[in-house]
């Protein structure tokens, strides 16, 4: 298989989910392009894993687990904010503190 | 059954791969686009699919069972039920439209340019376990310990946000 064929895939989800995150308002739309971002990223460590498939491997692991937990974070905080402002609109939101 | 029709293995593998990764693009455009946020989660977790089959197809079978179980099965899920609860109505910046499709065509096409400088042929992918945990334990010891103590941080931060409601 074709590693460049996977790269312009990589490509294409990336430039989708920086379309997203750009032009959504709802913090939770921007977490699903950014989301979308991480995929096109993590394709991308795959396909590059032919230098050392072992350290590729472990390296895309981290960043699995690393982003599970990051969306744990982010919508704690999309939570938090919706108790406090009703809304999750960017626009409106001023300030995260307490 | 079998059907008697023998289908060269490097065709079949060409046809997954562009069965999947066309579902990949086509349900990132919808996870972008779709006016609910339901499906637009749904779409997300259809993408994690998607490329969880083209690790796999690359020759990493295990990271695709753990991108599929860890990423698509508890954190995209865990995603799509936030938005069911907290069902806030789509809206979009009308007037970044025109420059965020400029900025997408142009990081696309700049990033595949890159990335092909880096192309490092079709080589077979062999995934060695044995190794991969040498490392996490061995050379990684302290991005583990890390990730551990993020993931703990999340269920602490999950049972202070649960009991924030009752305030």
């Amino acid at each position: 298989m074709s590693v460049e064929l996977v790269y312009l895939v990589a490509a294409i989800l990336f430039a989708l989910g920086s379309y997203g995150a750009l032009t959504h308002r709802s913090a939770i739309r921007i977490l699903i392009s950014i989301e979308l971002m991480f995929n096109a990223e993590l394709l991308v460590l795959v396909a590059l894993s032919t230098v050392s498939p072992s350290s590729g491997m472990t390296l895309a692991l981290f960043m699995i687990a690393l982003t599970a937990s990051e969306i744990g974070v982010v919508i704690s905080i999309i939570v938090l904010l919706f108790r406090k402002y009703r809304s999750l609109d960017i626009s409106r939101i001023r300030s995260v503190r307490g | 059954m079998s059907l008697g029709i023998e289908v060269p293995a490097g065709l079949a593998e060409i046809a997954v791969f562009a069965c999947l990764s066309t579902l990949a693009v086509v349900f990132g455009f919808l996870a972008v686009k779709s006016r609910d946020s339901v499906y637009a989660a749904l779409s997300l977790a259809f993408v994690g699919s998607s490329v969880a089959g083209l690790i796999a197809l690359m020759g990493f079978g295990y990271l695709a069972a753990f991108h599929l179980v860890i990423y698509v099965g508890a954190a995209v899920i865990f995603l799509t039920f936030t938005v069911l609860m907290l069902r806030e109505p789509p809206a979009e910046f009308r007037e970044m439209r025109l420059a965020a499709l400029v900025n997408a065509v142009a990081l696309a096409t700049i990033l595949y340019m890159l990335l092909r400088q880096t192309f490092l042929g079709n080589v077979e992918l062999k995934e060695n376990l044995s190794e991969v945990s040498a490392l996490i334990f061995g050379k990684y010891w302290l991005a583990f310990l890390a990730l551990v103590y993020s993931l703990a941080t999340v269920v602490i931060e999950a049972i202070v946000v649960a009991r924030g409601e009752r305030r």
